[in-house]
């Protein structure tokens, strides 16, 4: 009898709710209370909400569970989101009846979930957008609680999850805005676009986002990181320039090269071995001044995915890591406009709505005000600066068609006057072109088509008055089509191919065009095929797995010169290919494999596999820190084809009561056809380039340790990772194994941002490692008057160790949410003025000006000094940012 | 282009970029012969110079002596004998020459262990005419400046101005070594700052020129890379430098066409 007791109940109790919905407005549960329940019965739970509300709450005291624990813990929250919260958590839902709330069980038995692959399905797609901006929200969790189903967003917004029939509560969850929720009618396909609401709570001690963890603990992908891009505005910045690769640096497992850098290596890999995509069209040097700051516009972006190893089986191209970079599409309900006024750079970004919830037009500009500054320092100068520009329009045609079009430009000029009559200097661009449609072809079925190019160009001009230099480039175009396929509960279909282009000039030095001067090393052209499928399978409730194939083709084709060498690689003989002419191929398969299992609700352990390959490599002998005169070379019948095979094995827990993510990640990776460098090699304009070069493999293990919270008042990570990278080649080193440059053992990260109150946000961040491996002397010889070194092993040395502390404050300026909007951000890098080394020398003098100098006069044997080159002390800065809508 | 970077340093309000530091470094005993050696087609004594590596930097080396040392170019011998003034300096005969097309090889032999190293000759290019200009802005001292074109080469210049009226220092001569590369080496575009030697009116500057050839082009290009390009803004990878000596000797036995002039500057 009781089931039919319970449900008479409820069934009583919906029809009184129906019939008094008039009087339901007159209880208010919008009064802001402060809570704290642990491990409460829902018994307690229910009655301390009553109490603290002051509203009474009716149900029948059979359909509360004696399992359930209630954990809440907020400051200042709406009695609405808190009963919200307390449904959620006991998988109750509500109804307002007259001044009481009645609590009601959701019509299905909660003791067991359902097999939901079992029932009849109905399809539930969509885009997950901000409600403001109408900006799609990439990695949205979209769960059903009852269900203990749900699925994630993908790069444009969209999502498709089949569900039974019937009532379901949804819950819709993206950091940093309220979590929606609604119930919905799943009587037949439907498409639901929601749209999300920013939270202004800036001073919540926790907000429990048991959804998203959820989620991610479930999801097969591990090694992987998401950076926000509100956290960039927030980090503390070297001269007031946010920026984003200086920001990912500051995660376990991603190494920076060293002060003034740009590059970073990610589980061994080199730094030419990393992936970074702006919508997709990569970049391939994402730095200015030298390194000192990175290409990307942080307002510009909107997302940014970095995968340390597990990469899907979309992904390839490179062997250790993908930073995916993705744009705003720029808000379609109003005008908006935002800047800065920095040190170093100002920066403009405008948001255009050209139909009103159809398309918009997004324009983000950063010049750097350097030359001026130069100049008062040095008159010779000419020119020195950088800039940025990052464009996109978005057009939604109809609800199953959007169209992107983005532009991304941006270069560095340097110039100064070497004599009297000449002048010199470095220029490099970076452009990005990206086109993309997206087609929903039905509910389950998802497409991507995507035509982009990039391309990147150094020059190097000795004289630009005569119009000399020295220039290397690289570019691509490439067309890719990408297919989601929502099967059914239980399998997602990934396949796509791409289609690539590319062309690329290892660097030639031009010195009159009209003489029509040739080039003495061959440029290069290839064509590349891609083609993956990959299936995200749920097995059970507990078992993920995600398995794919990726194939790649890569055709090296004229017009090309190729040398052929002997064995000690002398060069034999040259082959000129004409144009189009395939002349070399590489095929390689990828698997990929991903398996993740739930140990607990709140905890899952993962296991992947991942093969890679890459066919580009930029070839530098160089340890600067600094960017240099880039070479680009492809695989080809005299540099094999790279791979590594990775394995990563990892941990993961969510800590519900404290709102913190626990994940530890160990890994092995294996890499083949590794370049290295003959002592001295020649790289510039050397035609036999390859006779420079030597192949070698790259074992590399380690383990990542990181503790994160990502929301409330005191929020950041802690991350340690130990890892070796050790190179092996045979001809170098002696043939023994040896560490690499970025072999650094130990390193710990520490971020912490604080909301001192609603207008003032604290950050801190302090990172230290091992100091990087370098090769030193261990003896000396003298000739001619030199002294010149003997080393008796490779990277038989370490730098001191790196640590480097930065704090900023973030002061916002408008007591009120206004239209316009302005905070002054304070920075100081590197706190307490740390000299991190980029150079440790023995080749100094010190002359009459004290300052360190090679040695001139070598009649008496000149004393020399070990000197230590570094580039930050302390650097205060200050920015300026608006914000108007 | 070099003070790129100090112009970026500066920038970036950094109270210095470069300071002197005590760096340990775990030095190995190498037990290796070194070797300095040169023929060139002057009539004149020419010298092979053995030595040991030293261990810390600014040591002073250990001269090898008792070795027997000779160069041979097929046809002649000439066997070098130890300076007693100077130890592990051997030199010829005042009269040998070197000539162009012949291969030279230095032979030498410590108790059981030999040695061996070949280099030729190719022919030098004319010297360009000097090019003196003030070396600040008061004019009293000034500085050669040498523009590298044509084939490599090496250039030593020595200043005397012991004579010249100007000399109120305990020495009044310098000697600076100048190369000029075929190679493009973006560490040599961006090296470090070198001292310039600078001397006043009246200075006597001696200048002698010696062709390189391929191989010898490579070790002083290598040369460079360890001591006058290392450091710059865009610093390679450190490595031995090569060597035309087997069994395993280091440094270099060369052979080179010379051409001099002499000049007592007034300007």
């Amino acid at each position: 009898m009781r089931p039919y007791l319970s449900r008479l109940i409820v069934i009583l109790i919906i029809l009184l709710s129906f019939s008094n919905t008039t009087f339901s407005q007159k209880l208010s549960l919008d009064k802001k209370v402060n809570i704290h329940l642990q491990d409460a019965s829902l018994q307690e739970a229910i009655d301390k909400i009553g109490d603290i509300g002051g509203i009474h709450f009716s149900y029948n005291p059979q359909i509360l569970g004696e399992d359930v624990e209630i954990n809440i813990k907020s400051k200042r929250q709406s009695v609405r989101n808190i009963i919200e919260e307390l449904c959620t958590q006991s998988g109750l839902s509500y109804e307002i009846v007259e001044l009481q709330v009645i609590l009601k069980t959701v019509e299905k038995d909660e003791s067991k979930t359902p097999d939901t692959a079992t029932l009849i399905h109905k399809v539930l797609s969509g885009y997950i957008k901000d409600k403001e901006s109408g900006e799609t929200l990439i990695g949205a969790a979209i769960y059903f609680p009852d269900l203990k189903a749900g699925t994630i967003s993908n790069a444009f917004g969209f999502f498709s999850i089949s569900i039974p029939k019937g009532d379901h509560s949804l819950q819709v969850s993206y950091l940093g805005y309220e979590i929606h929720k609604m119930v919905l009618q799943a009587d037949s396909d439907e498409t639901v676009n929601i749209e999300m609401t920013k939270s202004e709570e800036v001073l919540k001690e926790v907000i429990i986002r048991p959804v998203e963890e959820s989620m991610v603990l479930k999801a097969s992908q591990m090694s992987r990181v998401e950076v926000n891009s509100s956290r960039l505005a927030e980090m503390p910045t070297l001269m007031g320039e946010g920026d984003l690769i200086k920001s990912i640096q500051s995660l376990p497992g991603i190494k920076l090269h060293g002060d003034g850098s740009t590059w970073f290596f990610v589980r061994g890999g080199n730094r030419d071995q990393n992936l970074i995509l702006l919508d997709d069209a990569p970049i391939y040097n994402p730095s200015h001044l030298l390194g000192f700051f990175s290409t990307f516009i942080p307002d510009a972006i909107k997302d940014i995915d970095i995968y340390k190893g597990d990469l899907p089986a979309s992904y390839g191209g490179r062997l250790s890591s993908l930073v995916d970079i993705r744009t705003k599409d720029g808000n379609m309900n109003k005008f908006a406009l935002n800047g800065s006024i920095g040190l170093i750079s100002s920066k403009l970004a405008v948001e255009v709505p050209l139909i009103k919830q159809k398309s918009s037009f997004f324009l983000s500009a950063r010049v750097s005000q350097l030359r001026w500054f130069f100049k008062q320092f040095n008159p010779d100068i000419q020119d020195f600066n950088f800039y940025d520009l990052n464009s996109k329009f978005n057009f939604k045609i109809n609800d199953n068609n959007r169209l992107y079009f983005s532009i991304y430009s941006g270069a560095d000029f340097y110039s100064n006057v070497t004599d009297s009559f000449m002048s010199s200097g470095i220029k490099w661009r970076n452009n990005a072109v990206t086109l993309r449609w997206n087609h929903v072809f039905n509910q389950k079925l998802f497409s991507n088509a995507t035509l982009y190019t990039s391309s990147y160009d150094y020059r190097l001009y000795t004289s630009i008055e005569q119009d000399y230099y020295w220039n290397s480039n690289i570019d691509n175009l490439t067309f890719k089509y990408d297919l989601s396929w929502f099967l059914n509960p239980r399998n997602t279909i990934y396949t796509g191919l791409r289609f690539s282009g590319h062309n690329i000039d290892p660097g030639n030095y031009y010195v009159d065009k009209k003489l029509g001067t040739q080039p003495i090393v061959s440029k290069k052209h290839a064509r590349e095929l891609n083609v993956y499928v990959e299936n995200e399978q749920i097995i059970s409730r507990k078992l993920n797995i995600r398995y794919g194939l990726r194939m790649s083709l890569w055709n090296n084709t004229g017009e090309a010169v190729e040398f052929q060498y002997d064995e000690n690689l002398n060069p034999m003989d040259s082959i000129y290919y004409a144009p189009g002419n395939s002349y070399h191929h590489y095929f390689n398969i990828e698997p990929r494999l991903s398996i993740s299992y739930l140990l607990s609700e709140r905890t899952s352990l993962k296991l992947s596999y991942a093969r890679t390959t890459q066919y580009l490599q930029l070839v530098s002998n160089s340890i600067s820190p600094f960017t240099t005169l880039d070479v680009w070379l492809p695989s080809g019948p005299n540099i094999p084809d790279q791979k590594a095979d990775q394995v990563a094995l990892g941990i993961f827990h969510f800590s519900e009561k404290l709102g913190l993510d626990l994940s530890a990640e160990a890994y092995y990776k294996k890499m083949y056809n590794q370049i290295d460098y003959i002592d001295h090699a020649e790289m510039l304009l050397n035609p036999y380039v390859e006779t420079q070069l030597r192949f070698g493999s790259v074992k590399a293990y380690g383990m990542e340790l990181m503790i994160k919270k990502s929301e409330g008042r005191l929020n950041g990570w802690i991350g340690y990772s130990l890892s070796r990278a050790l190179r092996n080649t045979e001809g170098i080193n002696q043939n023994r194994e040896y560490p690499a440059f970025y072999d650094r053992p130990h390193e710990l990260t520490l971020y912490l941002s604080y909301n001192i109150s609603k207008r003032i946000n604290t950050s801190f961040n302090w990172y230290y490692s091992t100091g990087a491996a370098v090769t030193m002397p261990s003896s000396y010889f003298y000739y001619n008057g030199l002294t010149l070194p003997v080393y008796h092993e490779k990277n038989n040395e370490r730098f001191p160790d790196y640590h480097r502390m930065d704090l900023s404050f973030l002061f916002r300026l408008n007591r009120k949410v206004r239209k316009f909007q302005h905070q002054i951000g304070i920075s100081i890098y590197n706190l307490y003025g740390r000299k991190n080394p980029i150079f440790i020398n023995f080749n100094k003098i010190e002359n009459v000006n004290s300052d360190f100098v090679i040695p001139g006069n070598l009649i008496d044997h000149p004393n020399l000094l070990t000197t230590n080159t570094f580039v930050y002390n302390v650097v205060p800065s200050i920015t300026y940012h608006f914000q108007f809508q | 282009m070099k003070k790129l970077l100090f112009h970026i340093i500066l920038f970036l309000l950094f109270s210095s970029c470069e300071e002197k530091i005590d760096f340990n470094v775990e030095s190995q005993e190498t037990i290796r012969l070194v070797v300095e050696g040169m023929i060139t087609n002057e009539i004149k004594a020419h010298k092979v110079k053995l030595s040991l590596p030293v261990r810390d930097l600014n040591e002073s080396p250990q001269p090898l002596s008792g070795a027997f040392v000779a160069i041979t170019d097929q046809q002649n011998t000439f066997i070098l004998e130890e300076d007693p003034e100077n130890p592990g300096l051997y030199l010829t005969e005042n009269s040998v020459q070197g000539v162009f097309g012949k291969l030279y090889t230095l032979y030498i032999r410590i108790q059981e262990y030999e040695f061996a190293g070949s280099s030729y000759m190719v022919p030098v290019e004319p010297l360009q005419p000097i090019n003196i200009t003030a070396c600040d802005e008061t004019g009293d001292l000034f500085n050669v400046e040498t523009l590298g074109n044509g084939d490599p080469f090496l250039m030593e210049i020595e200043y005397d101005w012991t004579m010249s009226g100007s000399c109120a220092e305990s020495s009044c001569m310098a000697r600076e070594v100048i190369y000029h590369l075929n190679s493009v080496d973006v560490n040599e575009i961006f090296k470090p700052e070198q001292e310039v030697v600078c001397f006043p009116v009246g200075t006597i500057i001696k200048r002698k020129q010696y062709s390189l050839n391929d191989n010898h082009q490579n070790y002083v290009r290598a040369m460079m890379n360890e001591t006058n390009w290392r450091g710059g803004l865009f610093d390679v990878e450190r490595g031995n430098i090569p060597t035309n000596m087997s069994t395993g000797a280091i440094g270099y036995f060369a052979a080179s066409s010379v051409v001099s002039d002499s000049t007592v500057f007034t300007p």
